[in-house]
């Protein structure tokens, strides 16, 4: 068999299977060829929803009285998105309300309320639309939806729906067509409210109690037609679904969220002379919970999304779930400064969460910090270019559960996940339905708080008359007892335990530095902000290197780091692949015989694990496999940093900001697939007019060729690239009335105008769209503006 | 009027407080949790049903990467011309540790047995007083025995020294379970099997068809011994499994011999133990999704047999991938009615996929409710015979064992149209030649259980491992692995998959 053979399907009789698997319409050969030069449609384009607007409006009225002040905002916000079906349009009430009732009692009252709705509605991102084999039509005229349908389910008179794919293996559904067709939609109602009651007995000294509860209601509502299955490419046949003549299948999930907090906290300020003292003691307690229903139904008997509902027949599924989680804690700070020149500050808290077992449930954590305004001492009063410098410096912990709470890993839960069935035989094939329970876990009792510590060391400093501020600390962050569910050796056969597997570490520094002045009536601020970070993993559970959420991790490197082959380069010609592999085996590829000139080598990093080294050996073997796999990438940027700039002009404002990451490293899956040149029905880049072939041999990128037998594709080092960037992060330049010209109008009170815009300048060398999220790119806006005050 | 005022404030700071409730703490779990569990029968009968399902990940469809490869193709029976399958075929390179579908298999497996741990230990820690038909309990832990057996008697023969854990792993100390040594799986195998055999009921109601019996646990107790004997050179055991085998009792050849493959004949005299194969309705089967409850009501419950199927939705979805018989197999043996029923004249085979024998659900189409037979009398007999005869039995009943086989071959060649009625003709058992005698039994094994799971390769390498054939040096060729494959790679003695390490 060759590769041609292979890729066309010529030896497939069926065509309708050769059309499903096979590439034929590549084939000069055969009768499915798309011709020498095939039809190019924009699916990108047609993802795209270009100038798409967003409307923000609102109305805001505060007052005050003496003992009593208000604010009352309603708020509308319509955002068309970038990509289509996701609109959104959002309803906000916002009210606060403080008073002062008698002489020592003061109360406050805050609410919000929102109402989302958005359409959920996207299939289309600009990764997967460019993924489309441009030659695969979207539209079709004489279609009753007038879309192109990638499938034939009757294809050559089949009698049987079977999805025989009209474009070769490669074709894809037609999500235009299902973008048409499907209608899903996503509300949300949250209201928070927060009030709180203090009594001042003494003066200084307060009591006071606030509860706060958030409350959010959650819908996903989806239909989809029946009539979708001719668009895609694995489409279901209609008379399979509900009854037989069901107009297509609906579900809703709905979800509750309430997270109930209530704080009591004592405090007593004091201040005699140059001593100023100040103290809480309180209790927290909080908790969360989910409720969720999902229902759906196969037989529905209208298409309308906004009418359609689950009737009370035979099709009907659904589930509900609960989530909780409980936290409760004891807080107590106290603080002192004598002259506004020396500051100390101790504080502790005692937490308790739900995510521990009850003996490992309290946690204690204290901190201290120190300051000392050396600009204040007598003997700097000589030094006239500093108007304040404080130095400062603290050491403090706190507790971290996120990983854990409300998950019960300490305990061992059953879990509904399996199914069997007793009894057939005799013609019975079926049998009888039972459903069994698992006993998955690996409840650890030993799980404990996470433990955050950082120490940290810097200065504030106000120089020049105030012109110029410098802010600069270096900091020492550690985590012990990182809270982690591992993967465990699969003879565990269990589900992923949580351990608290380690530590990790953190250093740093942050610079701030700002200069602001005036030249004529135009006043400035000129502000720079810098900060290095360092991260490395300082040990783990017996130094095992592990997947966790936060991307692999492994003693001595940093966290999230990526991990894969390194490229050791192209074949030029036979013989260096012959010289290569007398040395080397590379146990990746199926097939040595097909590596041909034009694919890549990787390096041999690594051997075998060994009864010592139980990961990955450090002595080479020669063999090319899983452990050679080594450090390719680092996803923590080194340094992040900012540029603001404001200008001030009679009427006329105008503020900039600049942003940017270096230092950063991302493996670039999109290019990984547009520049694969190896399975069938994807479209590539332009770029792979550059790879290797016996004419362009200088290049980075390999041979196209079917399948990959070398496996050029494989993640490595070829598709890891910088993704440090710097972008004109957003933009405003507005100009507001003056005063004297408002007055005249006896109505407002201020009217200000403005232009803005968001990441319209962006610099970086990924080569993809977007080195952030290449799918969703940032957009880039541009917004006008009006302020009216009354 | 002071006193008022202090009063409403400390009734207030009183009710502040009171609103936060340090109790809300030890909430207990929204799910019943293991202290809660296993009280009564039915309890301990779902724990024992979610062993049994594990099963499923050793069968199904899995969006067509499903793992039978494993099983079939490494033997000298079957053979496919597939590039990728020369990874299962020949054992090439790229079977390394991480491989996707030895690395699933072993990962599901140790699933598996972790499920019987529990059960394993729960029945023995049981109060049996509390319940009020303690014999299920034990009948339960017979089956949770019988089933861990399974599963080390699958990874002996397919990776060797995999790590025998037999208790459940509740330390973090313990993760990391060592390779076993030698035959130190078998070992394990084979003394459950015996304690299985002693728990294990004779038979189940009809509606609970499918659940190990005391057959099945004898009948893999046989393989087992026969097994050890091979390898360990111990060859008390080849008598103990004769003597296990004639304990064997209720159990028939099927006259029909096709009903070993027909899911319309499951369960059937013939059987000793099959997964069951099924669906929760017809309609609520998605061969896209593993075998982890229901999802919306629709769950996965079903073997796939594209592979043999030559024609069809279920052979389309894997691009036309179809199973053959060997040239090997095909030049020695074709003409029997066991092959000639099942092939297609350019050697494709279809055992379980034939049509007659299938039974498709009408919506996904892949999905098939047949069952796969793990183990049936016929292997066990003509194993049994092995043990006569490598114990220095009554060579002429090891003889009577095959011809059992060949004669139901030979009736049912005839009814069946597939046969002449004349071959495969009862071997002479005046032979007393203890090598043909053995070269009987391997060739009716080739013939009679070709293209069944694990059989053809683990025999090999046992009889390699006795010396009773040499497996140095095989390769692709005709008289060896003879294989379709266009690639000449040179197969990695003693050929077993790799164990896969944590990825």
């Amino acid at each position: 068999m060759t590769i041609e053979d292979d890729l066309y399907g010529r030896n497939e009789p069926d065509n309708g299977v050769r059309l499903s698997n096979f590439m034929p319409v590549y084939d000069p050969q055969s009768p499915f060829f798309i011709g020498e030069n095939p039809a190019n449609y924009d699916w990108q384009n047609e993802a795209r929803n270009q100038n798409a607007l967003t409307q923000n409006y609102s109305l805001r009225i505060s007052g005050a009285t003496e003992k009593t002040n208000y604010y009352l905002g309603t708020g509308y916000f319509n955002q068309e998105s970038v990509l289509k079906g996701n609109n959104l349009e959002r309803y906000n009430i916002a009210s606060n309300l403080n008073t002062q009732i008698g002489k020592y009692i003061k109360t406050g009252l805050n609410l919000k309320l929102t109402y989302q709705i958005s359409d959920n509605n996207q299939r289309l991102n600009l990764t997967n639309a460019m993924a489309f084999m441009p030659f695969q039509p979207l539209f079709d005229a004489n279609d009753i939806y007038g879309f192109n349908r990638p499938m034939d389910p009757y294809f050559e008179g089949n009698p049987d729906w079977t999805n025989t794919r009209l474009y070769g293996a490669g074709t894809k559904s037609n999500e235009l067509a299902g973008m048409a067709l499907n209608h899903n939609k996503f509300e949300i109602v949250r209201s928070m409210g927060q009030g709180f009651v203090a009594v001042e007995p003494l003066r200084g000294l307060i009591f006071k109690g606030s509860l706060s509860i958030d409350w959010a209601w959650q819908q996903r509502r989806g239909f989809e037609d029946v009539e979708s299955n001719f668009y895609r490419v694995n489409g279901q046949d209609p008379s399979t679904l509900g009854s037989g003549a069901s107009y297509g299948t609906y579900g809703l999930r709905t979800n509750r969220f309430i997270n109930y907090q209530a704080d009591f906290t004592v405090s007593y300020d004091k201040k005699f002379g140059e001593h100023t003292i100040s103290a809480v003691a309180g209790i927290q307690e909080q908790y969360w919970k989910n409720f969720n229903e999902d229902i759906g139904t196969r037989n529905t008997t209208t298409k309308d999304l906004n009418r359609v509902g689950v009737g009370n027949d035979d099709w009907v599924e659904g589930f509900t779930g609960r989530q909780q989680k409980f936290w409760y804690g004891y807080v107590a700070r106290a603080g002192y400064n004598y002259a506004s020149r020396y500051y100390i500050d101790l504080s502790f808290r005692r937490d308790a969460s739900n995510g521990f077992p009850s003996d490992k449930r309290w946690g204690n954590f204290y901190s201290a910090a120190e300051a000392w305004r050396i600009s204040s001492e007598s003997f700097m009063d000589g030094v006239t270019f500093i108007d304040d410098l404080k130095l400062r410096g603290g050491w403090g912990q706190a507790g971290n559960d996120e990983v854990v709470v409300g998950q019960y890993a300490y305990l061992s839960n059953t879990a509904d996940v399996a199914s069997y069935s007793f009894g057939s035989g005799g013609g019975n094939v079926l049998g009888i339905y039972n459903t069994g329970i698992t006993v998955p876990g690996f409840p650890n009792t030993d799980l404990t708080w996470e433990t955050v510590t950082t120490s940290y060391a810097g200065f504030d400093a106000l120089l020049f008359k105030n012109h110029l501020s410098i802010t600069m600390e270096f900091y020492n962050r550690r985590t012990d007892d990182i809270l982690q569910f591992v993967q465990l050796p699969p003879t565990v056969g269990i589900n992923d335990p949580a351990f608290n597997i380690g530590s990790l570490q953190n250093r740093g520094i942050d610079l701030d530095m700002s200069y602001n002045g005036n030249i004529g009536e135009l006043s400035y601020s000129v502000g720079g902000n810098i900060s290095f970070v360092k991260n490395e993993v300082l040990e783990l559970y017996n130094s095992q290197p592990l997947f966790t959420g936060y991307g692999r991790v492994e003693e001595g490197r940093p966290i999230g780091h990526l991990w894969g082959y390194k490229v050791g380069g192209i074949y030029q010609s036979q013989d260096e692949i012959d010289q290569r592999s007398s040395v080397y085996t590379d146990e990746t590829i199926a097939d040595a015989d097909f590596v041909a000139p034009g694919d890549m080598y990787f390096l041999d990093v690594y051997g075998n694990p060994t009864e010592e080294e139980l990961y990955y050996s450090t002595t080479k073997d020669s063999l090319i496999n899983d452990f050679d796999r080594t450090e390719i990438g680092n996803t923590i940027p080194g340094y992040i940093y900012g540029i603001n700039i404001s200008l001030n002009w009679k009427g006329f404002d105008a503020t900039i900001n600049f942003y940017g990451e270096g230092d950063v490293d991302k493996y670039n899956g999109t290019r990984a697939t547009m520049e694969s040149m190896s399975g069938y029905g994807n479209n590539f880049w332009p770029t792979v007019a550059n790879r290797w072939t016996e004419s362009n041999k200088s290049t980075s990128m390999p041979r196209a060729v079917a399948q990959d037998p070398a496996r050029n594709g494989r993640y490595s080092d070829r598709f890891v690239e910088s993704a440090a960037f710097f972008r004109l992060n957003n933009w405003q330049v507005g100009y507001s009335v003056p005063r004297t010209l408002l007055d005249k109008t006896h109505v407002f009170t201020r009217l200000r105008v403005y232009v803005s815009g968001q990441n319209n300048l962006y610099i970086h060398s990924w080569s993809g769209l977007d080195p952030i999220n290449d799918s969703y790119p940032l957009p880039r806006t541009f917004s006008f503006g009006l302020n009216v005050g009354f | 009027m002071k006193n008022i005022k202090i009063i409403v404030i400390l009734s207030f700071v009183i009710s502040l407080i009171a609103s936060c409730d340090i109790g809300r703490l030890d909430t207990p779990p929204l799910a019943v949790s293991e202290g809660d569990y296993f009280q009564n029968e039915v309890e301990f009968r779902r724990a024992v049903v979610s062993a049994y399902a594990k099963m499923t990940d050793w069968y199904w469809f899995k969006s067509a990467d499903f793992i039978h490869h494993l099983y079939y193709l490494a033997g000298d029976d079957i053979t496919t011309n597939r590039d990728g399958t020369a990874t299962y075929e020949l054992f090439n390179g790229n079977l390394n540790p991480t491989e996707g579908k030895s690395s699933y298999f072993w990962d599901m497996t140790y699933e598996m047995i972790q499920r019987t741990n529990v059960i394993i230990e729960k029945a023995e820690t049981a109060d049996l007083d509390m319940f009020d038909s303690p014999e299920l309990i034990n009948y339960m832990k017979g089956e949770a025995l019988f089933l861990r057996s399974l599963a080390y008697f699958k990874l002996f023969n397919m990776y060797g020294r995999a790590p025998l854990v037999i208790t459940r792993i509740t330390n973090r100390e313990d993760t990391n379970t060592p390779a076993s040594e030698g035959v130190q799986l078998l070992d394990q195998v084979i003394e459950d099997l015996e304690e299985a055999a002693s728990l294990l009921p004779a038979s189940w109601p009809s509606e609970e068809a499918g659940r190990a019996v005391s057959n099945s646990a004898k009948g893999l107790l046989v393989k087992a011994l026969v097994y050890r004997g091979d390898y360990s050179g111990s060859s008390t055991d080849y008598a103990t499994a004769a003597n296990v085998y004639s304990q064997i009792s209720g159990a028939n050849l099927e006259t029909d011999y096709s009903n070993n493959f027909s899911a319309f004949h499951e369960n059937n005299s013939e059987s000793l133990f099959e997964f069951q194969a099924a669906a929760p309705s017809p309609e609520q089967q998605n061969p896209w999704l593993s075998n982890d409850g229901p999802w919306r009501g629709v769950e996965s419950m079903h073997a796939f047999w594209g592979m043999y199927k030559t024609f069809g939705p279920q052979n389309d979805m894997i691009g036309g991938e179809t199973w053959k018989v060997t040239r090997k197999l095909f030049n020695q043996f074709g003409t029997d009615p066991r092959l000639a029923f099942f092939m297609q004249p350019d050697r494709s085979f279809e055992k379980y996929g034939k049509d007659g024998l299938d039974a498709l659900l009408p919506t996904f189409a892949p999905s098939s409710v047949n069952n796969v037979r793990i183990l049936r009398l016929a292997d066990v007999k003509l194993v049994a015979a092995e043990a006569i005869l490598k114990s220095g039995g009554n060579k002429a009943s090891a003889i009577a064992l095959i011809n059992e086989i060949r004669t139901r071959a030979r009736d049912w060649g005839l009814s069946s149209g597939a046969g002449d009625g004349i071959a495969p003709a009862d071997h002479p058992t005046s032979e007393t030649d203890s090598g043909v005698i053995l070269q009987w039994i391997m060739d009716e094994r080739f013939v009679e259980l070709c293209g069944e799971e694990g059989i053809r390769w683990h025999d090999l390498k046992r009889w390699d491992a006795h010396g009773d054939i040499s497996l140095q040096n095989w390769n692709g060729s005709d008289e060896h692995f003879s294989t379709d494959l266009s690639a000449s790679f040179q197969f990695e003695y003693p050929k077993t998959f790799c164990i896969p390490f944590l990825r």
